[in-house]
């Protein structure tokens, strides 16, 4: 169950980070679009709050209140290491991203 | 109406986010750094205590393993008894009393034999690093001060830096470790600080909490007359037992193995069967017809707070008398305490507090480290205070981890049997304040080289740590792994990867150092 809330909570990291102008040209070597971003960071929003329903379902609330924020911060480090040194691990998800909803 | 920042606001906001953090990083750090190491105490204290490295015994009995000891002490009719059960982390019984004459005695039992272990003096992690975390190892209330004052000044410096940094959302991932040194420190800065933003400021302000009736005693005191003599008496009278002596002798206390099974059994009813079991027995009046038994636990399973459940029976009658839980309104406070104390049982969330710790040092020295590239942009990086503000940052983050190595391998290379003058404990934390000294003097003679020497440093001393325990004990990282010791191969692994961390961070700021400061030419040259 942690396993999943980690690797939703890694995905909205994702989404989060590709949803910004100067990543997603940083990855893709395009312009983001303007309707992408909107459904990126709606996307993402929906990973975190699935990522806290496995969180609160694996551990309960008291433990869930501090494992989310920070897996949340776990993973958005690994996001931002990934976009600094090795930006092309992320252009196969953002292909995907903009071939099913771009 | 949309809300926006003047800029006179932001640049006053960047004028005290700045200086205040010039003036409060060296503490932070260091009890940022020592708060770290704490969330792993009990796997340092095994570390450095190696008769504690022992396997978590599946079941023990108090009545045949810890019994026998208790009946030969020589106690006296009220004494009380404190009995702390092995854990996975503390895998010893603990035994508090105080003996006939008053005098306080801490003893540690095998769980497996009942045997009383001789253990290494050292002031160790639960005890020095924990101690130094909020009180610096300062006399006094001094050191209490400090710290609380700096875990103001941390929680001031987050919400400054939020109005500091323009861009909050549209950086939120940025870190470039291609553009010049001074814009990477500060996107690190940034990066750190913004995403475990709750974090660090929910730990300063949980740590307040913790300690706030330390730092205003006189609240407390306020039912009392405000007399606080009188509210330690109270506070004492309460601690020492709720059910005074009757005054008539009685036998030590038998079957403490069925007080504690009713205890868990009762608290298995109430919440499952996983649920967590006895952490302390107590023995109040132990040689008194009024003698009684609380079974306590702190962390019920699935939850942070820490807040003690009790059982209380009477040992006359073997009846329960009392059972307590804390109140609803407790719940908060016991929340954000149990979330600073990090004493549940729950790995994950150790390490995650164990990196979120460290990402913490990070954002603390980094900012350090902004402010001295900063002056060098302004060409003001030989002035006398930024020398000496440079000087300090190196003793601040070098100089402790340095200082914490030196605690590592002094512990490993005094002798166990050493007769001095001074205590062995105090010679380890003698050579902690000593390196750290010695980590400020070098900082202040090599100026910047003192970054990469010190670096450098680090890199020998702490897989020399591990060296000497493997020498000195035995447990080498191989042998610890199939012993099962993870607290030991833990500390192990890392510490080498602390070696080989800081020997890239000295290769790399020693050419970092050449790029950046060129020789100074004589004058007229």
């Amino acid at each position: 169950m942690i396993f999943f809330a980690a690797i939703f909570s890694q995905l909205a990291t994702f989404f989060l980070a590709l949803s910004q102008t100067r990543h997603w040209k940083r990855v893709v070597k395009a312009t983001l679009p303007a309707f992408l971003r909107f459904k990126l960071r709606l996307l993402a929003c929906f990973l975190l709050v699935l990522s806290l329903i496995f969180c609160l379902l694996a551990e309960g609330a008291s433990f869930s209140a501090l494992i989310w924020p920070l897996l949340f911060f776990v993973t958005s480090l690994l996001t931002a290491m990934s976009l600094a040194y090795k930006p092309h691990i992320l252009e196969p998800l953002a292909r995907c991203l903009n071939y099913f909803y771009g | 109406m949309r809300f926006k920042i003047s800029e006179h606001f932001r640049q006053s906001m960047g004028w005290f986010h700045t200086w205040l953090g010039v003036a409060f990083s060296a503490v932070l750090f260091a009890i940022f750094w020592t708060g770290t190491l704490t969330v792993f105490d009990k796997e340092i204290d095994q570390w450095m205590k190696p008769e504690l490295r022992l396997i978590e015994p599946s079941g023990i009995s108090l009545d045949t393993m810890v019994l026998p000891f208790l009946k030969q002490l020589d106690l006296a009719p009220e004494s009380t008894v404190w009995i702390g059960m092995p854990r996975e982390r503390i895998p010893v019984v603990r035994l508090f009393y105080d003996d006939a004459s008053g005098a306080s005695h801490e003893e540690l039992l095998n769980p497996n034999t009942g045997s009383l272990l001789d253990v290494t003096d050292s002031d160790a992690g639960s005890e020095f690093l924990f101690h130094f975390h909020y009180m610096l190892h300062m006399p006094g209330i001094l050191g209490y001060y400090i710290v609380g004052i700096s875990a103001l000044a941390m929680m001031a410096l987050i919400i400054s830096g939020i109005f500091v940094h323009r861009k909050v959302f549209q950086e939120f991932f940025t870190f470039r470790p291609e553009k010049k040194s001074r814009r990477v420190v500060l996107d690190m800065h940034n990066l750190t600080g913004l995403i475990a933003l709750p974090f660090h400021f929910i730990i300063p302000f949980s740590g307040l909490l913790i300690l706030i009736s330390s730092y205003f005693p006189w609240s407390m005191a306020l039912p009392f007359g405000g007399d606080l003599h009188t509210l330690d008496a109270q506070l004492s009278a309460y601690e020492s037992g709720l059910i005074k002596a009757a005054g008539q002798p009685a036998a030590f206390a038998d079957h403490l193995d069925e007080y504690l099974h009713r205890a868990n059994a009762q608290w298995r009813e109430e919440e499952g069967e996983n649920t967590s079991t006895a952490d302390w027995l107590a023995i109040f009046n132990v040689y008194d017809a009024k003698s009684y038994v609380v079974v306590e636990r702190f962390f019920a399973n699935k939850r942070v707070a820490l807040g003690p459940d009790q059982v209380v029976f009477d040992i006359a009658n073997g009846e329960k008398i009392d059972q307590f839980k804390p109140l609803p309104i407790h719940a908060a406070s016991n929340w954000l305490e149990g979330l600073h104390w990090i004493q549940f049982d729950h790995w994950l969330l150790r390490w995650l507090y164990f990196f979120t710790g460290l990402s913490g040092c990070v954002m603390i020295g980094s900012g350090f480290i902004f402010w001295l590239q900063s002056r060098v942009k302004k060409l003001q990086a030989e002035a006398t205070h930024v020398r000496f503000v440079r000087a300090l940052s190196i003793a601040a983050i070098t100089g402790i981890m340095l200082a914490t190595a030196a605690f590592f391998i002094a512990n490993r290379l005094i002798p166990r049997d050493i007769s001095l003058d001074i205590a062995r404990q105090d010679l380890e934390i003698w050579a902690f304040f000593l390196t750290w000294l010695l980590s400020l003097l070098h900082a202040g003679v090599r100026d910047k080289a003192a970054w990469h020497e010190q670096c450098f440093m680090l890199a020998a001393s702490y897989p020399l740590a591990a060296l000497l325990n493997a020498i000195t004990t035995g447990d080498h990282l191989i042998a610890s792994i199939r012993q099962s010791l993870w607290a030991v191969a833990l500390m192990d692994i890392l510490m080498l990867l602390t070696g080989v961390l800081a020997a890239i961070a000295a290769i790399r700021l020693q050419l970092l150092n050449k790029q950046c400061y060129k020789p100074e030419l004589p004058m007229g040259q």
